[in-house]
């Protein structure tokens, strides 16, 4: 119920503030993403496994999604910034598809 | 789900662990605490409740921002692609009219080179024909073998004796009619436009008084000039009055003489083109 509360109002806030994402921090806003759903299909897995926990997902959630951007901040500030979001995005990838086949084995155990 | 992957295969490690090892800790320090009876989870819960909440808002928020981004930006792009698209269009006619216009002016850039050609080659001609016209009308300096005659009064002051205007005119008349091609009197150049007359007691030639003895200088042919000339009635004339009178008449040829231009200027006469002569 919460869930379903908190996303409207994202989206409803999203939509309608539009709010404008600063030009320096536009780089970073893909990967926050990306981290953003890597957390979330996590959340899926561990419920569907049963060991579902809101405070884990929070701290999980705000986690990946700060340190993502840091370390593509940190690559910017070093040069590599694009070679480090790749690595960012490949490690993400990776997780989002193994938990994605994790909740398929749940829901249509196969 | 806390993996042990074959170590160094980073890829398979990260696949294994794709699931926060907290869920699993948390679950079994919770199935521990329940174990032991105490009902402190739902007290957590509760607290946690409205944090979760944010944190799927912030989530929903990221997610429409970005898809928002990157629709602005697509369509951005696309609105500037065919702005481009417009734009090379436009300049591909432009370029095209320009290489039609640089082909026009091409063209009569060689028409007007070959118009100058023609002009320079008429310039040419004109050239020629007014420095012969100059030369010919004495309006320029030239010089060239010649005769050279001078004409002087009879000694004594009987007014028969006297060289009159009526005889210089005779004399260069004679010249003309010899071929003379330039004739001076007292070194003053016979032109178009040259009157030998008397006004007062003295003979003019182009308005400017002359006082014996009288120079007249001719430009001929110096193989016939004068043989031409003494043959003339003018000579004749001046002979008998040589003999008569006593009036010096004396012919001399010149291998170089130089008779002075006077320049002309017509400013009340209008031209009639008939042609180049």
């Amino acid at each position: 119920m919460i869930a379903l509360l908190g996303l409207l109002v994202g989206i409803v806030a999203g939509l309608f503030l539009e709010p404008a994402v600063p030009i320096s921090l536009q780089p970073y806003l893909p990967i926050a993403v990306v981290a953003a759903l890597d957390a979330t299909f996590g959340a899926f897995r561990a419920m569907l496994d049963g060991i579902f926990d809101e405070k884990v997902f929070v701290i999980s959630f705000v986690s990946n999604v700060l340190i993502a951007a840091l370390i593509v901040y940190l690559g910017d500030q070093l040069g590599v910034g694009s070679q480090l979001s790749t690595g960012v995005v490949v490690v993400l990838g990776i997780r989002i598809f193994s938990n994605v086949a994790a909740i398929r084995r749940h829901l249509f155990h196969a | 789900m806390t993996a042990l992957s074959p170590p160094g295969d980073l890829l398979a490690r990260v696949a294994a662990q794709s699931l926060d090892d907290d869920y699993a800790a948390v679950a079994a320090r919770r199935t521990a605490d329940a174990t032991a009876g105490q009902a402190g989870a739902a007290a957590a819960r509760r607290v946690t409740g409205l944090t979760f909440g944010g944190a799927v808002a912030v989530l929903a928020v990221l997610l429409t921002i970005s898809a928002l981004e990157t629709r602005d930006a697509a369509s951005q792009a696309e609105a500037d692609r065919l702005a481009l698209i417009d734009r090379i269009e436009a300049e591909q006619i432009d370029v095209a009219e320009l290489r039609d216009a640089a082909g026009a002016v091409q063209g009569s850039v060689d028409d007007l080179r070959n118009a100058a050609i023609e002009i320079v080659g008429e310039e040419a001609v004109l050239d020629d024909v007014l420095t012969r016209l100059e030369a010919a009308t004495g309006a320029v300096p030239v010089s060239g073998p010649g005769l050279r005659i001078i004409i002087d009064d009879a000694p004594g002051a009987r007014p028969e004796g006297l060289v009159r205007d009526t005889d210089l005119q005779l004399l260069a008349n004679g010249l003309w009619e010899a071929g003379a091609q330039a004739v001076a009197v007292g070194g003053q150049r016979l032109t178009t436009r040259s009157a030998i007359r008397t006004a007062g007691q003295a003979i003019t030639v182009n308005y400017r008084s002359l006082s014996p003895p009288y120079v007249v200088t001719a430009l001929g042919d110096p193989d016939t000039f004068a043989a031409e000339f003494l043959e003339t009635p003018a000579a004749q004339s001046f002979v008998d009055l040589q003999s008569n009178l006593g009036v010096r008449f004396e012919v001399a040829s010149v291998d170089s003489l130089t008779l002075a231009g006077r320049p002309l200027s017509i400013d009340q006469a209008d031209q009639i083109d008939e042609g180049l002569p």
